[in-house]
C-alpha cells in the first residue's frame, strides 16, 4: 500500500510541481497587478480631486472689495488658503522663464486674481463645480478656471489604469482556475485507469482508496513543511 | 481478505470470509435464466437470454455490434446489474452478492478487452502483478506465478518494459496474462482481437484456445466471422435481445447467422 502511494507520487511529481510552479507564478502576477491597481487608486484619490481655482476678477474693482471677497472665500469649508494675485504679480511670475516680451508687456494685460488652494483630497469635483458657479455670479468676478479638464483627464487617464489592472487580475484568476482544474482533471485521468483495472482484477474499496489517502496526507505534509 | 491460494482447483469464495462452497464444484460454471437488460424502455437491450456454459468449455458469443454482447459479459461480471432473471455462477446467483462480494466474484473471472485497459506508465510486470497484489499474496510468489504468466503468453523476459512502448498484439498478450495470473474459472474476452490485424487476431484467438486447453472456461465475445470460420466451436447468438445456440459452430447456423452477422 505504502509502495503503491510511493509510487503514485513520483509518478506525478513533474506534474505535481510543474503546477505548483504555475500558480506560484500566476499568483505572483496577480499580486503585481493588484498593487498597481492599488497605487493607482490612491493617485485618483490624491490627483484626481482639484486642488487649484483661479478667480479672475473683473477690472475696475476696488482694493477694499478685492479684499472682503478674498475673506469671504477664505473662509469657504472648501478653500485651505486664498491669495491675491495683482496684475502686476501676474506679469512677473508669467515671466519668470526670462520672456522678455511678457516682462515688457503692459500691466493692464494681465488680470489680477484670488488663488484658492483647496483642501486636499477633502472636496469632490462636483462640489468645487458648485462653488465656482456660485463664484461666478458675484459682479467683480470676469471668470473662475476649476482647470477641470485637467483633473478630469487625469482621473479619466488612471480610473481607465485601474480598470486594465482589474481585467488583468481576472484574466490571471481565470488562469490559475484553468491550471489547477486541467492539472487535476490530467492526474484524476490518469489515475481513473488505474482505479479502473484496480476495480476489475477484484480490489476492495478500501484497497484502492488506501494509496490516494496516504499521498494525500504525504503531500499535504510536504505543503505545510513548505510553507 | 488476500488468501495464498496456488492451486489449480476452483474455489469460488466470493464472500470477503472465504466461504468455500464444496458443492459449487459439481455446478454448471454460469447459467443464465430469463435475463433482461434494459437501458431504455423502448429498446430493452436483453429480453430473455437463458444459456447454461460448462466447466471447461469454449463458447463464441456472437452478433451484430449494438446486439448486446458486451452487456452480456459485463452482467457476468458484475459492472451491471441484471433488471430481471438470473445468473448463477458456480450455483450462486450473482445479482444478490453484495457490494463487498463483487471484489471476490472478480478475482474468479479474468476479463480481456478490445481496448486493453492496461495502465500505460506501469511496466509489463506491474499490470501484470496488480491481480494478485490485490489478493495479497506475497511478493515472492506474486514474481513466479507472474513470470510463469507472461511465459503463458510469449512474453517471457519483458516484464520490466513500459507496455505504453508495445504494440497492440503485446498489448493483448500483457492483459490476457493479467487475466490467467489468478487461475481464474473463467476468461471473458470481449472483442480481444477488435484492434488487431487478422494475422495477430489469429494468434490471440490460439493463445485464448490454449488457455482452453488448460481447463479455463473461455467466453469469447466476437462478430469477426473470420475467427468463427476458422474455429468451429460453440456458438452463441444474440439476436433480437435473444440467445440463439449453435453448437456445431458457424455451419449449423445457416441463415440465422447471415441473418445475424451479415450487418457488419
Ligand atoms: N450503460 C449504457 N447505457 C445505455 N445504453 C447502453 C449502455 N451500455 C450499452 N448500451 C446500449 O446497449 C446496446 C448493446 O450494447 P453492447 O452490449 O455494447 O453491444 P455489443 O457489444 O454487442 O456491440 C447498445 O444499443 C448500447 O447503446
Ligand atoms: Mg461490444
Amino acid at each position: 500500500m505504502f509502495e503503491r502511494a510511493r509510487k503514485g507520487l513520483r509518478q506525478q511529481l513533474g506534474t505535481q510541481m510543474m503546477s505548483v510552479a504555475t500558480v506560484a507564478l500566476a499568483l505572483f502576477c496577480m499580486a503585481g497587478a493588484l498593487l498597481v491597481l492599488e497605487n493607482a487608486g490612491a493617485m485618483v484619490r490624491r490627483w484626481g480631486a482639484p486642488v487649484k481655482v483661479t478667480v479672475f476678477l473683473a477690472e475696475g474693482a476696488t482694493v477694499d472689495q478685492v479684499d472682503s471677497l478674498r475673506r469671504a472665500l477664505a473662509a469657504l469649508p472648501e478653500v485651505e488658503e486664498a491669495r491675491y494675485v495683482s496684475a502686476a504679480e501676474a506679469r512677473q511670475s508669467l515671466s519668470a522663464g526670462g520672456d522678455r516680451t511678457v516682462a515688457t508687456a503692459p500691466v493692464e494685460l494681465f488680470p489680477a486674481t484670488i488663488e484658492l488652494r483647496l483642501v486636499p483630497s477633502a472636496v469632490s469635483a462636483e462640489r468645487v463645480a458648485s462653488v465656482a458657479l456660485r463664484v461666478r455670479r458675484i459682479p467683480m468676478v470676469s471668470e473662475v478656471e476649476t482647470y477641470r479638464g485637467f483633473t478630469e483627464r487625469l482621473r479619466g487617464l488612471l480610473v481607465g489604469g485601474r480598470a486594465a489592472a482589474g481585467v488583468i487580475a481576472l484574466g490571471v484568476l481565470l488562469c490559475v482556475f484553468a491550471v489547477v482544474s486541467n492539472t487535476v482533471r490530467m492526474s484524476l485521468a490518469a489515475r481513473l485507469r488505474e482505479i479502473e483495472v484496480l476495480r476489475l482484477v477484484g480490489a476492495t474499496r478500501s484497497y484502492i482508496r488506501g494509496p490516494f489517502l496516504i499521498e494525500g496526507a504525504m503531500l499535504g505534509g510536504a505543503g505545510r513543511s513548505w510553507r | 481478505m488476500g488468501r495464498s491460494r496456488v492451486s489449480n482447483n476452483f474455489r469460488p469464495h466470493f464472500r470477503p470470509d472465504g466461504h468455500f462452497d464444496s458443492a459449487a464444484a459439481h455446478k454448471p460454471i454460469l447459467v443464465l435464466e430469463n435475463v433482461m437488460k434494459v437501458f431504455r424502455a423502448d429498446a430493452p437491450v436483453l429480453r430473455g437470454v437463458d444459456l447454461t456454459i460448462e466447466r471447461g468449455e469454449f463458447v463464441f458469443v456472437t452478433g451484430p455490434s449494438g446486439a448486446g454482447k458486451s452487456t452480456l459479459l459485463k452482467l457476468i461480471y458484475k459492472a451491471e446489474t441484471v433488471d430481471e432473471g438470473r445468473i448463477l455462477f458456480c450455483g450462486r446467483d450473482i445479482a444478490r452478492l453484495t457490494e463487498d462480494s463483487v471484489p471476490h466474484l472478480r478475482r474468479n473471472i479474468g476479463v480481456v478487452f478490445q481496448d486493453f485497459r492496461l495502465v500505460p506508465y506501469w511496466t509489463v510486470f506491474e499490470n501484470v502483478a496488480v491481480a494478485l497484489q490485490v489478493m495479497g499474496l506475497p511478493p515472492r510468489v506474486i514474481r513466479s506465478r507472474v513470470a510463469v504468466a507472461l511465459e503463458r503468453v510469449g512474453l517471457d523476459g519483458r516484464g520490466d518494459e513500459k507496455v505504453s512502448v508495445l504494440s497492440g498484439g503485446e498489448q493483448q498478450r500483457v492483459t490476457i496474462a493479467r487475466a490467467i495470473v489468478t487461475e481464474p474459472a473463467v476468461v471473458l474476452a470481449d472483442e480481444p482481437t477488435g484492434n488487431l490485424d487478422p494475422v495477430l487476431a489469429l494468434d490471440i484467438l490460439g493463445l485464448f484456445e490454449e488457455i482452453n486447453e488448460g481447463g479455463t472456461t473461455v467466453i469469447f465475445a466476437t462478430h469477426d466471422r473470420t475467427l468463427l470460420e476458422v474455429s468451429p466451436r460453440r456458438l452463441v447468438v444474440i439476436d433480437d435481445g435473444r440467445c440463439i445456440e449453435a453448437r456445431a459452430g458457424l455451419a449449423g447456423l445457416g441463415g440465422v447467422l447471415d441473418h445475424g452477422i451479415s450487418i457488419n
